[in-house]
């Protein structure tokens, strides 16, 4: 302000100077009138100076003010210019003239912007689009591999009970096998036994034979001895030699019949010797059955491992199963995701209205410099705009954003829940 | 049988990634790009048991739809859900009147939309 007083001073003076020359100039004309009247009185020259001051000097005070008004408005307009010199003017009229040009040149800036935007739309949708066909063929392959999954379950189920059924009656099977090998191995056994028993019983005579032999050799040796007794005594012992020759002869018989019977107790005991051949080959025999014993065991024990697998098998399966579900389930997850695409869209749509808004309104700027009755105000500002904005947006987190930059309270979502069922 | 849903959004990718997990989970999706697509497809003898809307579409919005929806013979009563951005109270409150059975507004995860979907449709 103390600058504009400074400026305004030489008008001041100047107007000043305007009013004094103008007085001057009618004082003169007066006296030039009296001069060739010479019939005023005082009187008179008082009455003439207040017509003067009503008729003429106080509108032109009136008027001369005025202009000092108005010069003091272009003086305050144009303070920023007023400590410039010609060259300073000229290059800051050059600068607006630049400012100017480049506010008609960001309508291009702007659309390009624009553009760019609209094309990173376009492009995350493709590539969103693209993402979700990926997640559906997945899906679909997720899907087939469910179905082979459940015909491999439904067949292993099948396969798990056919063996199941085959695997109980191998097992009666079994037991009534090892039933039977073990009678078998009960009645050899048992033949075994009584062979060896009818074994030792013959072995037993044996020494009985070699004792009445013994005796039937001792008889005879007597016999002889009292046959030469008897012949001895002459025919006092005729009647002995009879007898003795008789004793001799039992003794005789007996050792023929012993040297029988030991020979008969020899084929006897060959005969045993070959039972107990024969017994001992059929137990021998009996490791032959407790190697089929254990080849039964062993079918068995596969048999089991195999049953064991099929549900192994099935809790496989069934796991798999479990997987799929739960990934069916991420998919969803994924799907719901892809929500941010639409609404990221939506906000960058609503930017790309605020740059056409903002082109239109600095080409609107561009305009008014070229009104000549233009009042300084303008009809849109970037602060009207930017507050009309907060009764377009949608999404809270719109309201959310601008409130936190550019201050001031919500009205719009009161804190409703985002599901809402009426 | 399959529960019917018929997805009414201008977004290729909400109606492909709707598209998706509904079937997902097993339900038969119908999808039509805006209100009128959907009235038209309505009156074509598509019976859904549920439809799920943007609100914000060209040709026809999703409440304007809702009312021609409401006063179509037999559409009286099946659940109407609005899935949108929109999170304006008088919007919602419009909605409700005019016969929205549910406002969801975007993004829902995919678990809650189905455990909505299944509260309103008992047996989905």
């Amino acid at each position: 302000m103390i600058a504009n007083e400074r400026r305004l001073r030489p008008i001041k003076n100047w107007l000043v100077f305007q009013v004094a020359l103008a007085l001057l100039s009618d004082v003169l004309f007066l006296a030039f009138l009296f001069r060739i009247q010479e019939r005023a009185f005082v009187a008179d020259w008082v009455r003439i100076a207040i017509a003067l001051a009503v008729l003429e000097f106080v509108p032109l005070l009136i008027v001369q003010r005025w202009n000092l008004r108005m010069a003091q408005c272009a003086v305050s307009d144009m303070w920023a210019f007023g400590q410039l010199n010609f060259d300073e003017v000229s290059r800051e009229l050059a600068v607006h003239k630049a400012i100017e040009v480049d506010l008609r040149d960001c309508k291009l800036y702007i659309d390009v912007m624009h553009e760019q935007i609209g094309g990173s739309l376009a492009e995350s949708e493709r590539e969103i689009t693209a993402l979700i066909e990926q997640l559906n063929q997945l899906s679909a392959q997720s899907s087939q591999q469910m179905e082979r999954i459940t015909r491999s379950v439904q067949d292993g189920r099948a396969l798990t009970e056919v063996t199941r059924g085959r695997v109980e009656r191998n097992n009666r099977l079994i037991s009534k096998l090892e039933a039977k090998l073990g009678e078998q191995a009960c009645e050899m056994h048992g033949n075994y036994e009584q062979i060896r028993l009818l074994a030792d019983d013959v072995m037993a005579l044996t020494p009985i034979i070699q004792v009445i032999s013994s005796i039937a050799k001792q008889t005879n040796l007597l016999a002889l001895n009292a046959g030469i007794e008897a012949a001895r005594a002459g025919n006092a012992g005729r009647g002995f030699s009879v007898v003795a020759n008789e004793v001799r002869e039992l003794s005789n018989r007996s050792t023929r019949a012993a040297n029988d019977i030991s020979e008969k107790l020899n084929t006897t005991a060959g005969k045993v010797a070959c039972k107990m051949f024969e017994a001992q080959k059929a137990l021998e025999e009996r490791h032959g059955l407790d190697e089929l014993q254990k080849l039964v065991n062993d079918l068995t024990e596969m048999q089991r491992d195999f049953s064991d697998g099929s549900q192994l098998q099935l809790d496989v399966i069934s796991g798999v199963e479990a997987g799929h579900q739960e990934c069916v389930g991420h998919l969803v997850e994924a799907m719901g995701h892809i929500q941010f695409q639409d609404v990221m869209r939506q906000r960058m749509e609503h930017v790309q209205v605020a740059l056409v808004e903002m082109r239109n309104h600095l080409l609107r700027l561009t305009e008014t410099e070229d009104r000549s009755n233009w009042e300084g105000l303008f009809d849109t500002t970037f602060k009207t705009l930017l507050e009309s904005h907060l009764n377009q947006y949608r999404m809270a987190s719109q309201t959310v954003t601008h409130l936190s930059v550019a201050g001031g309270n919500s009205t719009s979502d009161n804190g409703r829940p985002a599901i809402e069922l009426f | 049988m399959a529960k019917t849903i018929l997805v009414v959004d201008d977004s290729v990718t909400m109606v492909m990634s709707l598209k998706s997990s509904l079937s997902l989970a097993g339900f038969q999706v119908e999808t039509a790009n805006n209100g009128q697509q959907a009235i038209d497809k309505l009156k074509a003898g598509v019976k859904p048991d549920l439809i799920l809307t943007d609100i914000n579409m060209p040709v026809m919005g999703g409440l304007e739809m809702i009312g021609k929806v409401r006063a179509l013979p037999g559409c009286r009563f099946f659940p109407i859900l609005t899935l949108t951005t929109e999170s304006e109270t008088a919007k919602r409150d419009e909605g409700r009147n005019l016969g929205a059975t549910g406002w969801l507004v975007k993004p829902v995860s995919g678990s809650d939309l189905l455990k909505v979907i299944k509260q309103i449709l008992p047996g989905a």
